[in-house]
């Protein structure tokens, strides 16, 4: 499996991108090179040179460090949305599928009301309505990510529940939760297994919207979004002020799509 | 008597409404003996199976009894009966291919029966998964246990099945044609080790088959099956050598024999009758080539032929006999070994 991955240059990037990613989040104190807060407005808006390699922005802050420190708020942003919204989204949609009738329509149906509208404008409306942090924002991607997993997880169920291994753990004795959650789950969360590696990204990308319209990360804290949304004004004096953190979110989110697709094609026997 | 099942009639909805699929079985099992049930596909021969087990969809409707040591578990609870199954009463499907979860070793999927019926420690399960796996003739069993199922051949794969359903020593082992799906090598294996299981345990067999190799192999009993009803019940030499239904003698006829090359194999014409339109009489009527008109009108009740031999058709009532001349249309034995 290992070799398969490796064997796709596409999903070798995505790879090495997350890896970086991963590695700038972990060791971010040792590799930045000034305080991602720190003002001095001695050296503000200095283009890039090699004591600031992205140089800096209107109050002297160095946008190298705090685009590294901004990893650590990204990855935490996406792992902990998908960490909330998969296993919420896996269960109710195995729930939905195995047992069918009145408890499916419930479930699906309320997933088709959080469906009926765009994800992003859901989420600004409940990061709105709680006030703007990045744990709200957490709290509001999550509420509108939940329906995918459900959808797919209940799609899986579906193709899988009359399946025989099913009928035969019935006939050895197992209750329905032991099925559900010994045989159907582990059997059917391949698919949003991949969504979820996808999901990364665009949850990262979805945080940064928030916080570039100001619902997300507040100032001082170096969030990509937040970063480019005060870079905005001073774009025609200082293009790296934008530039960079914008690359950051750009590389993040084509990462971790490569590593998902690579993943798909992986674990997907029907494109073998 | 291990297990009695009376007047069992199953149900299932169809659009809106309720068609009859299994009419009125009834039949028993005793301890140690292996009882085989035959019949084309269709006729219901998987939906007994199911329905003794209470493995039915939501929309089932089963009426009838069915008695299972003594207890008459058609009364009993979901939960009451989730203890009986695998524990007291066990089923091994058609096909092992895809009746073992595919990401779970072998191992644990023998256990888990051994957890959900009994409190062994882990140490104990092991061993006693060990010594299953020994008993069901698998060589290796300290590394097979590990296994998952895709490393396993077919034949190994319904090996592990059958340990499966042994592991909590059942007194009543249901089979679903266990050896469709095998090659005809792996076939006498596998009958070969339930001959054996059965020396040994003094377990009940309903053995569900199309095959009458098989049922020559392993019963001591025969029910044939057609359209939902038994038509005709018979010890398994009687059968072979007194097959009297025509409809067993049909089953009988499409055998090929060895050294009897034959222009055309027996074949019955026609297809069994869908639920919907079956007909008011006998329901093999259609595609019978003795059928008469009391045929078409009435169904005919089961009859004691000979000790223990029971058929359901009009060719061996009395009255029907002695009003008419049709005694020279009872067909002949078609069987010769």
């Amino acid at each position: 499996m290992v070799r398969r991955i490796t064997s796709s240059p596409l999903t070798l990037i995505g790879l090495v991108i997350v890896l970086i990613i991963i590695v700038c989040a972990l060791f971010a104190p040792l590799i930045a090179t000034h305080s991602p807060t720190e003002v001095n407005l001695q050296s503000k808006l200095e283009a890039p040179s090699t004591s600031h390699y992205f140089g800096t922005d209107e109050v002297g802050r160095d946008i190298f460090s705090r685009i590294v420190y901004g990893t650590r708020i990204s990855l935490r942003i996406g792992l902990l949305v998908v960490l909330i919204a998969f296993p919420i989204g896996t269960i109710l949609g195995a729930i939905a599928g195995y047992f069918g009738g009145g408890v499916d329509q419930i479930i699906m149906r309320i997933t088709d009301v959080f469906l009926s509208f765009p994800g992003i404008i859901l989420a600004m409306s409940i990061a709105a309505a709680l006030g703007p942090s990045i744990e709200n924002v957490m709290l509001a991607l999550a509420a509108t990510w939940w329906p995918w997993y459900t959808r797919i997880v209940r799609s899986s169920v579906l193709s899988i529940k009359n399946a025989e291994f099913i009928e035969a753990s019935r006939a050895l004795g197992a209750n329905p939760f032991r099925i559900l959650f010994k045989e159907i789950i582990p059997n059917s969360i391949g698919p949003a297994t991949i969504q979820a590696s996808l999901d990364l990204g665009f949850v990262i990308l979805a945080a940064a919207g928030l916080s570039f319209i100001g619902l997300g990360a507040q100032p001082p804290s170096p969030e990509w979004g937040a970063m480019l949304s005060n870079s905005r004004e001073i774009l025609r004096d200082a293009w790296w002020a934008a530039t960079f953190p914008g690359l950051a979110i750009l590389l993040t989110v084509l990462g971790f799509n490569l590593v998902g697709d690579g993943l798909n094609d992986v674990l997907d026997p029907k494109q073998r | 008597m291990l297990l009695d099942v009376k007047d069992m009639s199953l149900s299932l909805k169809r659009e809106g409404k309720y068609i009859r699929i299994l009419d009125q079985i009834s039949f028993h099992v005793n301890e140690g003996e292996t009882i085989g049930i035959v019949g084309e596909s269709g006729c219901g021969k998987s939906m007994t199976a199911l329905s003794l087990m209470r493995l039915l969809p939501d929309k089932a409707r089963l009426e009838g009894k069915v008695v299972l040591q003594g207890d008459e578990i058609t009364s009993f609870s979901k939960r009451k009966l989730e203890k009986v199954r695998g524990n007291q009463m066990s089923m091994i499907f058609q096909n092992p291919l895809t009746s073992l979860n595919p990401l779970q070793t072998v191992g644990i999927q023998i256990e888990e029966s051994i957890i959900l019926h009994t409190k062994m420690g882990k140490q104990q399960r092991r061993k006693r998964v060990l010594q299953l796996l020994n008993e069901v003739g698998l060589p290796r069993s300290e590394e097979l246990i590990d296994d998952y199922p895709h490393q396993l051949s077919g034949g190994m794969r319904q090996r592990i099945m059958i340990a499966m359903a042994m592991a909590c020593e059942p007194q009543l082992l249901i089979c679903d044609e266990p050896t469709t799906a095998l090659d005809v090598t792996v076939q006498a294996q596998i009958l070969e080790l339930m001959n054996e299981i059965k020396k040994e345990t003094q377990m009940g067999i309903i053995m569900i088959t199309h095959d009458m190799g098989v049922i020559a192999e392993v019963c001591d009993r025969v029910i044939v099956m057609y359209a939902g009803k038994i038509v005709e019940e018979a010890p398994v030499i009687e059968l072979f050598l007194n097959p009297k239904h025509p409809y067993t003698l049909g089953l009988l006829d499409s055998i090929p024999k060895m050294g009897i090359r034959k222009q055309k194999l027996g074949s019955i014409p026609g297809t069994v009758p869908s639920p919907e339109k079956m007909p008011t009489g006998c329901r093999f009527v259609d595609r019978c080539s003795h059928a008469m008109d009391q045929c078409r009108n009435t169904l005919p009740e089961m009859i004691e032929i000979n000790e223990n031999h029971y058929t359901a058709c009009w060719l061996y009532d009395e009255e029907v006999n002695k009003s008419g001349s049709i005694g020279s249309q009872k067909p002949e034995t078609a069987f010769h070994y």
